[in-house]
């Protein structure tokens, strides 16, 4: 009954919305582009002419160094001058600018992540006429007549080109396209746009309101805006996820995307996998924030873009850089349980250079204190052998080559010690077992505009990872259980983005990889390779119907083939429509979109499945892969009234079949067979409300969802239909974060975060009889900056589970009550 | 503004509509004080309370979970019940996952004694009451204890071979069966009076749990080992407490799940195992005298098998995989289905009330 109402509520939902879509009414200023290219020289442009567009810029989504080559003035944080001295000048600035005094004195105020170039260009409306073509980004500034020419540029996430082609035209190019803003800001209305933040995951660089897939984007600032210290904290409030956590700081950490498993996420970093072939999965608790620059999730099926294991989703960590001038912070955090964390930073950078370091420590004892339930006994005892020391560092270089070449180095390791708690099932449960992880990894990005509307990306990645877990406690046939596990996995791609003309672009490229494995539970000699060819691209449809504004259509096909014979072949196809803006009363600039995507996309067994031969279990060399359909469907909206809104409803559906599933097979042993079809469906909605820029932020999320075993799993199986186990029907996030930044005060910046999680129960029998109950957590945290120039005190004090929820995510499995955590922080 | 109001309340309706907690089920009142037959349900791995006593009436046919739940308020009996032995109107009820045993009465299902043994993983339970004693194995340390039974304290700890299991008395000889999961060939012979091993036999792959015939001798199940080098198939090994010497072997070609249960007609009854099944397979029946070996002879996926020492029946556990409440079936000496009744999760130990 209650999924009867949720369905009625949704299909509800979606009617409102198209009906708000009927009401759209013709906007010329979207569907009709006008620009202006007034340039008696027209050879000062790169390739361009009167009937043709500037080519898109490929961009990697990086913050770049603060420095530029003017002849006078430095520019900082905080301040400074600026000038324009050459004809073509890359100007690139990162975070955090503050403000940008400009020659003559005017000052152009900045947002904590850096300007986007509506900020800048807000500012300089009275100086320059504007005249956008929306659909490429490409922003023609006039001098007002009288004016001298002047320039400003600091947009923390796009490179922005700019070039003086006489003295009347300056030609600034953005990717990030918030054209729409110029437009309004061109009529001086004062409103402004939520974040448009281009993702590099999609391999089409997008923005978050024009992919047909559900995509969430989690910025630097909202990291900082949160509790925690890894990715798990990072994508565990995020819209069709759910994080299992084995308990605190120290237990594995894994996500499950639409009701499926940690196996059909895949995870990259910087674009390139880094999810393990040995077990299919990533500890999500083994990546620090430190080193996070922002988190792109895409949800559903993306193995036309990634290959094997994308079926539920694709995350991208995407990694700091160097910041702007040279800069060094340090950091240290004390926290409930012996928690304590030590941290430092530096980076320096050029116009032409940019690098950045950072080394951490992260330590805890976490033997928190529990509750323990046996029918109406309820003890509270200590959890024991679940303490960890990290330690990890990155460093991440770039240069700015000739031509338009890039190219970047970024170089990680990682390594802990911990113990493993395991569940707690009686008032004595003492798990002995202790396991270590060491992860580096060396990635190479290089990337060239070989001509104005074809860009060669090519990337490398050299990944070693090493896991030992061993039980004192359990010993078989004399043997004490210590398995060692070690990978070294070798890919390499190259790949080419090409501009067709300004209404189709493609990419294509290909990828090798090998990847050697040993283990001493892993029979010997693994080793596998990899080939994989796709193509893919971004089709608008010329002149559609109104009042659709515009319909774009995203193919993708991807061809992988494995040395163990497996191949796969992966289709994508998504659509984007968009309606033109319209105002009803308060309400302005309403935009909606609705979208949808299809794809078939697959999973590789893992070695763990092919070739496991330690205590308890045996691979099975005979497995075939995981095979899906995942459907998607649903809608955006945005208005502004009162500050910027957003809404997104998504519908999915996911068909897996021959999942692989491990199963006795006599002796005590078990084995894994290609036995199960799933079916995981449900709606995912979020909403952000943003009524003063970035100073306050509110944002709910809301997912629903059945994860169904739908074939038996052995002649006679009774549970079929039953929804798979630790899957919750229903997760909520909601969070309010407030941030204030003040200019010219000691006082740099003050703000808090207050967040609720509500996960629903899960089943964790397979005939669903027995369940784990639900529970609401509530988080908060406040946080401070004081400094003079261009140093900084910073402080951030963080609660989790203010109201003391005794709780689980996994059965046996308890999760600490109150915690506190104090972090502080120098920076200069 | 009106619509985009109803928009928004549209969503927000949604967001609270969550599906609420499913009720669990209210705990049973006590049963009935009857002659009758226990069942120990394992419960699955990790779970905390997942260990269920069932009892069911044999004259009224009648079934009762959570029997000790009923009785205890709400308690459970704790992780994973490995095994169970009735004596003098108390069960003992060994939890391998909670590493306890629970001393109960049989007039009333109330706990009398509980006791803990961290670090143990304790399997199998044997009881020696003319010397006031039980014998724990020691799953993952290569030995047993020894504990007094009325204290239920530890009075000492005899080595063994790797992961014992099974366990058997004749006289004043314990017999351990040293599994290995399948790599272990050994049973070690212990002088109770001493405490210390007298001699270790070296039998077949995998000895999981032993039982004494009617003439005297003592029955071992081995399991093979599936994924030995080479693999090996189930046996059952004959061994004299005599001369502790194998005296006879019956050899199976499949593996065995390990249990063994003699009947009360000559016969001996041991568990295959099942392709396409997880948890057990059908019943083999054996002529003790012959040794000639009936496969198959009750079809099935069985967990468990035990006899009813009175009537000669059959009683066979179905653990359905652990994946819903099991069932055990009834069956008479020459096979033939007499009826079932529901357990509870992983119905592993079956024990009879006689009085």
């Amino acid at each position: 009954m209650t999924s009867t109402i949720h369905t009625i509520i949704h299909i509800a939902l979606c009617s409102a919305f198209l009906v708000a879509s009927s009401y759209c009414t013709n906007d010329n200023s979207s569907s009709d582009v006008v620009l202006l290219i007034d340039s008696p020289n027209s050879s000062a442009f790169r390739g361009c002419s009167k009937s043709h567009y500037y080519s898109l810029e490929q961009w990697h989504g990086r913050p770049c160094p603060c420095e530029f080559p003017i002849k006078s003035g430095n520019f900082r944080p905080g301040h400074g001058r600026l000038e324009m001295v050459e004809k073509s000048l890359v100007l690139r600035t990162g975070d955090p600018c503050h403000y940008i005094k400009s020659s003559d004195g005017s000052k152009f105020f900045l947002h904590t992540l850096g300007p986007r170039l509506y900020d800048l260009v807000e500012g300089l409306s009275s100086l320059f006429q504007i005249t956008t073509d929306m659909r490429h980004g490409t922003h023609w500034l006039r001098t007002q007549p009288g004016q001298s020419p002047r320039k400003l540029a600091c947009v923390n996430e796009a490179t922005i080109e700019s070039k003086i082609v006489n003295p009347e035209i300056l030609e600034v190019k953005d990717t990030a396209l918030v054209a729409d803003s110029l437009q309004r800001l061109a009529t001086k209305d004062e409103s402004y746009s939520i974040d448009e933040i281009v993702i590099t995951a999609t391999r089409v660089p997008q923005t978050l309101s024009q992919s047909p897939s559900s995509i969430t984007v989690v910025s630097h600032k909202q990291i900082e805006e949160r509790n925690g210290s890894s990715l798990a904290n990072v994508v565990s409030s995020l819209p069709g996820v759910f994080v299992k956590e084995y308990g605190a700081s120290s237990g594995l950490k894994t996500i499950a995307q639409r009701g499926l498993g940690a196996e059909h996420t895949i995870v990259l970093l910087n674009g390139i996998r880094i999810s393990s072939f040995q077990n299919g999965l990533v500890d999500l608790g083994l990546i620090p924030v430190d080193e996070i620059e922002r988190v792109e999730v895409l949800q559903g099926g993306h193995s036309a873009a990634y290959g094997a294991d994308a079926l539920a989703g694709v995350i991208n960590v995407v990694t700091r850089t160097a910041e702007g001038t040279e800069r060094l912070s340090a950091g240290s955090s004390f926290g409930s349980w012996g928690y304590r964390a030590y941290r430092a930073a530096g980076s320096f950078s050029s116009p032409e250079f940019g690098i950045r370091g950072s080394y951490g420590e992260e330590k805890s004892t976490e033997n928190f204190p529990f509750l323990f339930h046996n029918g109406n006994v309820v003890s509270e005892l200590e959890r024991r052998n679940a303490d960890y020391h990290a330690r990890f560092g990155n460093i991440h270089g770039s240069a700015i080559l000739g031509g338009g070449g890039e190219l970047s180095a970024y170089a990680r390791s990682y390594t802990s010690e911990r113990g493993v708690g395991g569940p707690v099932v009686s008032l004595h449960s003492a798990n002995a077992a202790r396991q270590s992880d060491h992860d580096h990894i060396l990635q190479l990005n290089f990337s060239q505009q070989l001509t104005d509307p074809l860009r060669l990306r090519s990337s490398a990645q050299a990944h070693y990872s090493y896991l030992r877990y061993r039980d004192p406690n359990i010993v078989i046939g004399g043997v004490v259980l210590d398995n060692y596990f070690k990978n070294n996995d070798l890919r390499f791609s190259v790949g080419a983005d090409y501009i067709v003309n300004e209404t189709s672009r493609i990419y294509m490229g290909s990828e090798v990889g090998r990847t050697f494995a040993e283990g001493n539970g892993l029979t010997p000699d693994i080793r596998r390779s990899e080939f994989a060819a796709f193509v893919g691209g971004e089709f608008w449809i010329q002149r559609p119907p109104r009042p659709v504004s515009s319909l774009v259509l995203y193919p993708a096909f991807r061809y992988d083939r494995f040395s163990s014979s497996l191949s796969s072949f992966s289709p994508y196809a998504g659509a984007l429509l968009t309606f033109s803006e319209f105002d009803v009363e308060v309400v302005k600039h309403i935009r909606p979109a609705l979208r949808a995507a299809i794809s078939k996309n697959f999973r590789a067994p893992t070695f763990n499945e092919l070739y496991y031969s330690g205590g308890g279990g045996r691979g099975n060399q005979d497995l075939r892969p995981e095979r899906s359909i995942a459907f998607e469907c649903g809608g955006n909206l945005s208005f502004r009234m009162v500050g910027e809104h957003f809404l997104r409803i998504s519908y999915f559906l996911i068909d897996v079949a021959d999942r692989i599933v491990w199963v006795p097979a006599g002796g005590a042993t078990v084995t894994p067979k290609n036995i199960r079809e799933v079916r995981s469906h449900g709606f995912e909605n979020s909403y952000s409300w943003h009524p003063f820029r970035e100073i306050l932020a509110f944002e709910v999320n809301y997912t629903s969802l059945e994860s169904i075993k739908r074939s038996p799993d052995y002649q006679g199986d009774p549970n079929i239909n039953t929804q798979l186990i630790y899957v919750p029907h229903d997760v909520m996030n909601l969070s309010l974060a407030l941030s204030m930044e003040f200019e010219q005060s000691i006082l740099q910046m003050i703000g808090g975060t207050i967040s609720e999680q509500f996960v629903g129960f899960r089943y964790y029998s397979e005939d669903n009889s027995s369940f784990i109950p639900s529970y609401r957590i509530v988080n908060v945290n406040f946080r401070g900056q004081i400094g003079v120039d261009r140093f900084s005190l910073m402080t951030k004090l963080e609660m989790n589970n203010v109201f003391n929820e005794d709780y689980q995510v996994i059965i046996g499995y308890p999760m600490p009550l109150r915690t506190y955590r104090l972090t502080l922080g120098v920076e200069f | 503004m009106k619509r985009a109001v109803v928009i928004l309340c549209s969503f927000f309706l949604a967001s609270y509509g969550c599906k609420k907690d499913p009720t669990s089920p209210p705990t049973p009142p006590p049963p009935p004080v009857v002659k009758g037959v226990y069942v120990l349900n394992e419960g699955n791995f990790g779970d905390p309370t997942g260990a269920r006593l069932t009892l069911y009436d044999v004259n009224s046919d009648s079934t009762f979970r959570d029997v000790f739940e009923a009785a205890n308020n709400g308690m459970h009996l704790g992780s994973l019940g490995d095994d169970m032995k009735l004596l003098d109107g108390k069960a003992y009820v060994l939890m391998s996952g909670s590493e306890n045993i629970i001393v109960l009465s049989l007039s009333n299902h109330m706990i009398l004694q509980s006791a803990f043994f961290p670090g143990a993983v304790p399997h199998d339970l044997l009881i020696d009451a003319a010397r006031n004693r039980a014998y724990i194995t020691r799953l993952f340390r290569a030995s047993i204890l020894v504990i007094n039974l009325s204290t239920l304290s530890v009075i000492d700890s005899v080595s063994v071979g790797d992961n014992p299991q099974g366990m058997a008395m004749i006289g004043n000889q314990l017999y351990v069966c040293n599994s290995g999961y399948g790599s272990g060939r050994t049973v070690s012979v212990i002088d109770v009076g001493a405490d210390s091993v007298n001699k270790t036999l070296t039998i077949g792959d995998g000895p999981a749990n032993a039982a004494m015939a009617p003439d005297g001798k003592l029955w071992v199940s081995c399991t093979g080992n599936a994924f030995g080098m080479p693999a090996t198939t189930g046996k059952v090994f004959i061994i004299s407490p005599t001369l502790n010497n194998v005296t006879d072997s019956i050899s199976f070609s499949e593996n065995l799940w390990g249990s063994i249960a003699m009947g009360t007609d000559g016969h001996a009854y041991v568990i295959g195992v099942t392709s396409g099944s997880f948890y057990g397979g059908p019943i083999h029946r054996i002529n003790a005298a012959s040794k000639a070996v009936r496969l198959n002879f009750v079809g099935g996926t069985f967990y468990a098998v035990a006899v009813d020492k009175v009537t000669g029946d059959l009683y066979l556990a179905d653990a359905k995989n652990f994946a819903s409440d099991g069932e055990v079936r009834i069956y008479t000496k020459d096979g033939v289905l007499k009826k079932a009744f529901p357990a509870q999760r992983g119905p592993g130990v079956i024990a009879f009330k006689r009085e």
